[in-house]
């Protein structure tokens, strides 16, 4: 008995620390591969939302032309008396910004950072050349910093205020990192990277969901809709004086805008911000445990929904612009 | 000082709402344009109302804010019910009239 003992533990505890270690080894393995997967649908969220957000204006741009085109009574103009205070003379949609460039800036240099994030913790899981991604990392904090600087000077704007201090604390995070990496503590440098920025990367996804929910979804809904109602109003009231040519392209117009609207509808970008938020939570989760298979498969989870997610806000994003320009 | 937004979310709903009656079968041709000036004006109002931020004890922006919801309720009624579309009109029209006097006394934008 006492025999049988001993062999147990002699033959099975070092093959059971080796299937262990395998597994340790594997499942790191797999978390460098899903920072790479977190990575991709990181750069997909801040191209989809970035256009949103610098297509603001023109947006408005397109709405105060299309009604023109419809009603010849209406003069196109790049200034206008404001309705509110007549003596003041104010910029129309056509010239000016219906939101203004340091409001639109502070939000795409947010999502800018968001994007260096993601791939700074890529880059940082895949090296295998310390030297040269401690030194890419030096450079990235000081980008970041600069970029930092840039919200500093957001003076004029309140709305872009409030993303300064995340921003300069995300970009004073990476900084510390490159030391790390030199030490050859990859781990341990991926770990600092992602508990260090954490509090900074929600601030400024909380910022973004917000500003999306309140601003950006709004816009959509009531734009792409107060567009299809013109075409609609315009072909129902000409439509004895056009020949079928002119119906075709009418009704053709009328088309792409219910597709439109119908997008804005059903895409809400802002969901795509939540999907982030839990994908990065588990991405914190895991880095600071101590990364069993179960942690392993929830974070695979959860950047699954946010590549699905991130996939098909791109993809909605992309077929607005083909219904824009017509060639769908 | 408790600084607060108007109610965004519900004017965007007038606003459908109004562009929806401007497109309806069920609505007069005659009234349907109506409908949609008063949706574009009401858009034009609330792009400038989405980063204005109010002091929340202002008469003028608890006022606001109960118009706000008078009209959503009405333009409901009307969708249903078509007797009293020209009222609507009308009530719609005012609350455009107090949100542009309601931006004057916004506090900031954030």
């Amino acid at each position: 008995m006492t025999r049988n003992i001993k062999f147990r533990l002699t033959v099975l505890l070092p093959l059971l620390s080796l299937a262990v270690m395998a597994t340790g080894c594997s499942n790191n393995k797999e978390f460098v591969k899903k920072i790479d997967d977190f990575q991709t649908s990181v750069n997909l969220t801040t191209t989809a939302i970035g256009t949103y957000y610098l297509e603001l204006n023109s947006f408005e741009r397109e709405l105060y032309l299309q009604e023109r085109l419809l009603d010849p009574s209406k003069e196109v103009l790049t200034t206008e008396r404001n309705p509110k205070d007549p003596s003041k003379i104010i910029p129309t949609a056509l010239a000016g910004r219906v939101f203004s460039a340091e409001s639109i800036k502070a939000r795409t240099d947010a999502i800018r950072l968001l994007g260096a994030y993601g791939r700074n913790l890529a880059e940082l899981a895949g090296t295998d050349a310390p030297a040269r991604v401690a030194a890419a990392s030096k450079v990235l904090g000081e980008n970041l910093g600069r970029l930092g600087t840039t919200f500093d000077n957001l003076t004029g704007d309140q709305t872009a205020k409030k993303f300064v201090a995340p921003a300069g604390a995300l970009s004073a995070a990476f900084g510390v990192i490159g030391q790390l990496v030199l030490e050859e503590k990859r781990d341990a440098a991926l770990t600092k990277a992602i508990q260090e920025a954490a509090p900074q990367v929600r601030i400024i996804i909380d910022l973004l969901e917000e500003d999306l929910e309140t601003v950006i979804v709004l816009q959509q809904l009531t734009g792409t809709k107060a567009a299809l109602t013109e075409l609609i109003t315009y072909y129902n009231k000409n439509r004895q004086n056009l020949n079928l040519e002119e119906r075709r392209k009418a009704l053709d117009e009328i088309y792409r805008a219910q597709e439109r609207y119908d997008i804005a509808v059903a895409f809400n970008p802002s969901g795509l911000m939540s999907s982030l938020r839990d994908a990065h939570e588990a991405l914190v989760k895991y880095a600071t445990s101590d990364r069993t298979p179960q942690n392993l498969a929830s974070l695979v989870s959860s950047l699954e929904v946010f590549k699905e997610r991130a996939e098909t806000v791109a993809a909605a994003v992309s077929q607005l612009h083909d219904l824009k320009k017509g060639t769908l | 000082m408790t600084l607060a937004k108007t109610d965004n979310l519900k004017l965007a709903e007038i606003a459908i709402l109004c562009f929806d009656l401007g497109t309806s079968e069920s609505v007069p041709p005659e009234l349907r344009p109506a409908f949609l000036v008063l949706g574009k004006r009401l858009r034009g109002t609330l792009m400038n109302l989405l980063s204005a931020q109010f002091d929340s004890q202002t008469p003028k922006f608890i006022e606001a804010n109960k118009k706000i919801g008078e009209a959503n309720k009405a333009l409901k009624k009307t969708a249903e019910d078509l007797k009293e579309a020209a009222d609507t009109i009308e009530q719609t029209g005012k609350l455009i009239g107090i949100l542009d006097g309601l931006l004057g006394i916004a506090i900031r934008f954030a």
